[in-house]
């Protein structure tokens, strides 16, 4: 069973606004899929390597080369809010902090 | 005009070459088509313009005699709005993405474009390509143009429907739990999903990195063998992308089947699977066995762990890929927020839709401290005795896998939208496929007593796509389930 206290701090980690409604709804459809999720326990992984890759994990290095980058005008065509050659956020501390 | 396309890729290309037609002909009789079907939904955009520019360049390009280089000079093409195209918006049939105009070109599209196909449109999708029945849109539900009461499966269900109502000859999806195969047996059509590493996913909106992969969409297994040619190979901006020489698949669908050992998995002919569903995987295995296949029992005793394994992976790869958005530099930007905070918080909460929602948070849970390791971790562990499963198959018994692609056909738009469970067992059979890296292919392979499609699923070894082409294009052959057109086509 997942908790609405539980929803609530997993939505604070991925940053969704979720109200009280919705928490408890979250905690009633989460806690029956991860039922499903429980025979995974079951299974002896006692020895097995977790699989991160498909075929094997390997660092892949390229050269450092110089290439132009994405045109400024281009890079701000999408941005929600801007001011010139800047994208525009909200105040991240207070002017009196 | 519209009789032109209902013929395969290769049949257009001589004409367009012979001069019976031109470029320009064939891609506004394609945007016509998508225009009069308007109500299956399949696009979230048309780019009528560039489409129309792109195919004058192309009729040049055939004068020139280019016909020969360029395998699909002139063809019009469908790509799943999960694909970036510069210029052009990119919206992952997200309400996040939905003014979102793609600044580059994803690998694939540069492929396309280098090959001479004319992009028509940007097609509809489950959101972030979450969901087995493309009801999850922001744009609105994809129809089946078998029976538009019905979903054309997902999450690449507008490009499906696309190819099916023969709007275009070809498109390209994503598939990372089956969202090309599921609906490609759903709606009658050829789909594969490459090896993961054979096709770049530079480009393309990511949803589980370590799952993900773009492929082909076609009406017959030679024009998805063209189009998997064009789209594979190493890409120096996909670090998983693989060297490894692309081979010529259209000559793998020649080889034939003889002495091929088809392996058949008994864990995936269980309870729940359709009957009708079953009885015509098992007359296409006869079918296969008279062209001279020899039919092998196998077991892959940890099937039934894939699809909760797939959704702890999934989710957990999701909500780290989708924390870029964030309303800071692109996308949908919550009003007048308070503070930083209340920026994220709200933007994504209005942003993504129910589905992505709920993936999200599966996946926060399963990272989240005191979880991982009895989730996540343990996933891992798990998929790694799943890809075995397979690998222990093909080293000794089999030389490719044969299995349904669907439980069932084509259910009822609305049927499952309420539960997400009965939801996520539509791609019950896709799951293992993906969590292995292997190839998979769905073939037409019949019609349900409700004449809708049934699909034939094959699965390789890692970059063994030719054995799969070279299965399919036989059985094919000796059918005749590709002919068949959906009475809106």
């Amino acid at each position: 069973m997942i908790s609405k206290e539980t929803v609530l701090k997993v939505a604070n980690l991925a940053r969704l606004s979720v109200d009280e409604g919705k928490a408890e709804r979250y905690s009633v459809a989460l806690s029956a899929i991860f039922d499903h999720m429980e025979k995974l326990k079951a299974v002896n992984v006692a020895g097995i390597e977790p699989m991160t890759h498909v075929h094997g994990s390997k660092n892949v290095l390229r050269e450092d080369v110089v290439e132009p980058s994405m045109p400024i005008q281009d890079v701000l065509l999408n941005a929600p809010d801007r001011n010139g050659q800047f994208i525009r956020v909200p105040l991240i501390k207070d002017h009196n902090d | 005009m519209s009789e032109l396309l209902t013929k395969n890729v290769s049949e257009m290309r001589q004409a367009l070459d012979a001069g019976k037609v031109s470029a320009l002909e064939l891609v506004k009789a394609s945007l016509a088509k998508i225009e009069s079907l308007k109500s299956i939904n399949a696009f979230i955009s048309i780019s009528s313009e560039e489409a129309l520019k792109d195919a004058a360049m192309a009729d040049a390009e055939i004068q020139k005699g280019l016909g020969k280089q360029k395998p699909l000079l002139g063809i019009p093409v469908a790509v799943k709005d999960m694909i970036l195209t510069k210029g052009t918006k990119t919206t992952a049939a997200s309400k996040i993405l939905s003014n979102f105009v793609a600044p580059y070109d994803a690998t694939v599209t540069v492929k396309l474009r280098q090959a001479g196909a004319v992009i028509v449109g940007k097609a509809n999708m489950d959101e972030f390509a979450m969901g087995s029945s493309n009801e999850t849109s922001f744009f609105g539900a994809v129809k089946n143009p078998w029976n538009v009461a019905c979903v054309p499966g997902g999450s690449s269900g507008g490009s499906a429907a696309a190819v099916a109502a023969r709007m275009v000859p070809l498109s390209l999806g994503t598939d990372t739990g089956g969202s090309i195969r599921q609906p490609a047996s759903l709606c009658g059509i050829v789909g594969i999903k490459p090896t993961y590493g054979r096709v770049s996913r530079y480009g393309v909106v990511a949803y589980a990195s370590s799952l993900d992969q773009v492929g082909p969409f076609a009406t017959t297994v030679r024009d998805a063998a063209i189009l998997t040619g064009v789209l594979s190979g190493k890409d120096p901006k996909d670090a998983t992308s693989v060297e490894d020489k692309v081979p010529d698949f259209l000559s793998a669908c020649a080889r034939g089947v003889k002495g091929l050992r088809i392996g058949i998995p008994k864990e995936y002919f269980i309870e729940g699977l359709n009957k009708e569903v079953e009885k015509a995987i098992r007359d296409a295995l006869v079918v296969l066995e008279k062209q001279g296949a020899k039919l092998v029992p196998v077991s892959l005793p940890n099937t039934e762990l894939a699809l909760p394994t797939y959704y702890i992976i999934a989710p957990a790869e999701a909500s780290s890929n989708l924390a870029r958005y964030d309303g800071v530099r692109y996308g949908h930007r919550a009003d007048k927020p308070a503070d930083l905070n209340d920026m994220y918080c709200r933007t994504r909460a209005e942003g993504f839709g129910d589905e992505v929602q709920r993936r999200i948070m599966i996946g926060a849970y399963v990272l989240s401290s005191g979880y991982y390791d009895a989730y996540y971790l343990r996933a891992q562990k798990v998929r790694a005795l799943i890809a075995r499963d397979f690998k222990e198959a093909f080293v000794s018994q089999c030389d490719v896998i044969a299995c349904p692609a669907s439980p069932s056909t084509a259910f009822k738009i609305g049927e499952k939208a309420a539960d997400p469970i009965s939801m996520y067992l539509s791609d019950v059979f896709t799951i293992p496929v993906n969590l292995a890296g292997l190839p998979g292919i769905s073939v037409p392979c019949g019609f349900d007593s409700k004449g809708l499609p049934i699909g034939l699923q094959l699965i390789g070894k890692p970059f063994d796509e030719e054995t799969l082409f070279a299965a399919s294009a036989a059985y094919e052959d000796a059918t005749d389930w590709t002919k068949r057109l959906p009475p809106v086509a």
